[in-house]
């Protein structure tokens, strides 16, 4: 009985230790022509008008495609659209690429795009993007190959828009299925086909042979799901993950001594700044004075904290403008680091012995975000600024914001222009009536200049706007302006990628080295 | 025994709605999901839509009936930011948790048992001591601080085992000896504790007096009724795990509840955080009250109080 009982234990003990050694063996055999990304969060939705977050848009990307395309340097190509052009001041057409199917089979003609703008913008759709398409008055099909958008006034960086926003979804099948399938299985007309999705643990997507673009070069890419950052090194460093985007500067390192991986450092579209607090401000406040506002942006040795705290990754900028962005006069320089002039203009404002300031901060929200307050804080002190950091989570820090009721002097925050319009920070943070502004009531010049850059009606016209914009920032200095946000991504070394500002994680150009 | 188990049962329904009243009022004024839920290109009017479409522009009391209303009829609602019914988040989550919840509680029990029995036999021996320092070590580590030096040995150096994620058993390994190993830790310590206690009892030398073996006094005797604490801490243990462990499956990557309820309270997805918590209150009343009728059945004795009380 007892030996019957042993010999049990001992079949139970090889059976587990088969299992293991074939499990093993299985993920080593996956090769890595399965190309896997290691992403932090899950998508949301398999249903573009269901989210804007950059998880999702970032995945959806490869199965949908926009009219117009954006190349890894944001130059917009053709996309759905081979062609656009102004027919008058209001209306934008664009001529369509012709023999197109969905991956479902069907066809993609202007009735698709008309049914794709017409969901997206419908308030019942409740899609967080509308705001940004909020010019938009109509989408009509003109035949099978013409669309024309018509705007509710002139807005010539239409096209720029629809570099990032508006995919176009497949009629037929949302009518068949309902849109809750949509929601559950992606279908486009991207480069890559839905698979399958496991929530929280991986996306998996296959190679569409009929992609308008050619087939990509590689078959299949799973998208997985990691919430923690070290372990996404570690899976990289393990050779089972190939890619994993937005790393914080602390994991640096081992992906730059591995023989494995490399870290590559792709063009950022996102400032870090300490927005001032200026709601309702009295005007005996130190923060009152933009000479304040200034001295404080003197203070700060910009280069020193992306040397001892980004691992070197970052610029520094002079305003809301980052190196990518479109419209942005690169030759206004960033404040320079001098501690004395910032002394020289507190004397000047009246507070010789400086003043008593405080900054909401972050932890783990954006990469650095703790360690970039505090070094900023440390700097501050340095010439009498004496600073006090409150770490709170996002969700409460945001609401604080939103409701403007803010309790501290400075917002550590990070602002992401995905559009690479130099004008749609300012519009969001700076202008007074913005979403996300601080500063109000705000500078009338300022908020008349930010209308203007909506309604530029050329380019040219555009970049003249920007480039006063840009020089009345820097002289009103709403924010201390810090440097751009890492765009750092852990590859394998055998991965040829590019990675996009816009931080899509489009794989349709990528392939393998060997 | 039967009044008894309706007190029980209506006792874990008054806890329940206090849990769900209390994630309620803390999530609702604590953030706002219209502002985690779009990005900073969204419009004021954007937002504004939001919060109409999930009724956050009501009162709150208006909003808390509604909820409650919806809960008495089972339906937890749907997902702010996935939009799919908020069961069918929680079916797609359970599993996985259920799996390593198991499969720790396995580890606690066997190393739990194992190092705590050899630790009481062997009182004072270098085995004890060694067995005890493991023992404390194991409470004190934390899991985060555990399982990245187990990826980086097994997963990153060795390569035994994966990094991370879920799939076949070899994926179960590790996440499970973090998360039982911590509690098999407790248990050890508590399984010498008990078992010293009723190894100086007299059965046991009776035991050994008419010429018992030595295993058959320990396993069949001593450890037998050694065992009931160890239950209890067992019992409370698997509830907590099935909750979720947020830590361990972060870490690993583990698509269970412990991820869904925290992702949903950083993303203010309120129906999902109510709903995991409704789950976990009664998992975890669940266990707690079956822990007690095993109990009953494991010490008779437990069993005639209940009838004659």
């Amino acid at each position: 009985m007892r030996l019957e009982m042993r010999r049990k234990v001992i079949a139970l003990c090889a059976g587990v230790a088969v299992v293991l050694t074939m499990g093993a063996a299985a993920t080593r055999a996956q090769t890595p022509r399965t190309l896997v990304v290691a992403q932090s969060a899950d998508i949301d939705t398999g249903d573009p008008a269901g989210s804007t977050g950059l998880a999702t848009v970032a995945v959806l990307a490869n199965v949908y495609d926009t009219l117009v395309r954006r190349d890894a340097a944001l130059n917009l190509k053709p996309g759905l659209a081979l062609s656009w052009r102004a027919v008058d001041p209001t209306t934008w057409e664009f001529k369509l690429r012709k023999g197109v199917k969905f991956q479902d089979g069907e066809p993609f003609n202007a009735g698709a795009v008309k049914f794709s703008f017409d969901r997206m913008l419908d308030p019942k759709t409740h899609w967080a993007g509308a705001g940004a398409l909020r010019l938009i008055k109509a989408v009509t099909a003109v035949d099978d190959d013409t669309v024309r958008i018509t705007t509710s006034q002139p807005w010539p960086l239409l096209p720029r828009f629809l570099g990032y926003y508006g995919m176009v979804v497949p009629p037929g099948y949302l009518r068949q299925n309902g849109a809750d399938a949509l929601v559950r299985h992606a279908v486009g007309t991207g480069a890559y086909r839905f698979v399958s999705w496991v929530k929280d643990d991986r996306v998996e997507l296959e190679a569409n042979p009929d992609y308008w673009g050619g087939r990509p070069k590689i078959s299949r890419v799973t998208v997985r799901v990691i919430p923690t950052d070290a372990p996404r090194v570690a899976e990289l460093l393990a050779g089972s993950v190939q890619l994993a985007p937005l790393l914080p500067p602390e994991l640096f390192t081992p992906l730059e001594t591995s023989p494995r991986t490399k870290l590559v450092v792709g063009k950022s579209l996102s400032v870090f700044f300490v927005i001032y607090n200026l709601v309702n401000i009295a005007k005996d406040k130190p923060l009152a004075d933009p000479r304040v506002r200034q001295a404080l942006n003197y203070a700060i040795n910009r280069q020193a904290i992306l040397t001892s705290v980004m691992h070197n990754v970052g610029t520094p900028v002079a305003t809301f403008c980052s190196e990518v962005m479109d419209a942005c006069d690169p030759s206004i320089p960033p404040f320079p680091y001098d501690p004395n002039k910032a002394r020289a203009l507190l004397r000047e404002a009246g507070y010789p012995n400086g003043f008593d300031f405080s900054i909401s901060g972050t932890n783990g929200t954006y990469p650095g975000d703790r360690d970039i307050v505090l070094a900023v804080a440390a700097q501050l002190n340095q010439i009498g600024v004496r600073t006090k950091v409150n770490v709170s989570e996002v969700g409460v820090q945001l609401r604080a914001v939103m409701d403007r009721k803010l309790p501290e002097d400075g917002w550590f925050t990070r602002f992401t222009d995905f559009f690479g319009i130099s004008t749609i920070i300012p519009l969001r943070a700076f202008y007074s009536p913005g979403e996300w502004s601080q500063w109000r009531p705000g500078n009338g010049p300022f908020d008349q200049l930010v209308e203007e850059a909506q309604a530029a009606p050329t380019e040219a016209k555009l970049r003249d706007i920007s480039r006063r914009l840009q020089l009345l920032y820097k002289d009103q200095a709403p924010a201390i302006t810090l440097f751009t946000a890492p765009n750092a991504n852990g590859m394998s070394r055998d991965l040829q990628w590019t990675p996009r500002p816009d931080l899509e994680l489009t794989m349709a150009d990528a392939s393998w080295s060997r | 025994m039967s009044e008894y188990a309706i007190r029980r049962v209506a006792f874990s329904l008054t806890a329940m709605l206090g849990v769900i009243t209390i994630v309620f009022v803390l999530l609702h004024v604590s953030g706002d999901p219209a502002t985690l839920l779009v990005t900073q290109d969204a419009t004021r009017q954007d937002m504004e839509r939001i919060r109409q479409a999930y009724g956050l522009d009501r009162p709150l009391a208006v909003q808390y009936g509604r909820f409650i209303a919806r809960v008495a009829r089972g339906d937890l609602g749907y997902s702010y930011r996935q939009g799919v019914p908020v069961t069918e988040l929680i079916a797609g989550h359970i599993g996985a948790t259920f799996e390593l919840a198991l499969a720790s509680l396995a580890v606690a029990i066997v190393l739990g048992v194992a190092f705590g029995t050899v630790a009481a036999v062997r009182r004072g021996s270098s085995i004890d001591a060694a067995a005890m320092a493991v023992a404390l070590l194991g409470t004190s580590m934390p899991s985060f601080w555990l399982g990245l030096l187990l990826i980086i040995v097994f997963g990153v150096k060795l390569g035994w085992l994966p990094v991370s994620g879920y799939g076949g058993l070899d994926h179960l390994i590790l996440p499970a000896f973090v998360l039982g190993g911590f509690y098999a830790a407790q248990v050890s310590r508590l399984t010498r504790t008990s078992l010293l206690e009723v190894l100086a009892q007299d059965y046991i030398r009776t035991g050994r007096a008419k010429g018992l073996r030595g295993r058959v006094v320990l396993f069949k005797h001593a450890l037998r009724n050694a065992a009931l604490p160890i239950l209890t801490v067992l019992g409370l243990s698997f509830g907590q795990m099935l909750g979720g462990a947020i830590v361990v499956e972060s870490i690993f990557a583990w698509p269970g509840m412990g991820r869904l309820a925290v992702q949903a309270v950083l993303g203010r997805d309120f129906p999902v955080v109510q709903g995991a918590a409704i789950i976990g209150a009664a998992v975890f009343l669940t266990v707690n009250l079956t822990v007690d009728l095993v109990y009953g059945w494991v010490d008779p004795r437990l069993r005639g109080a209940a009838q004659g009380a």
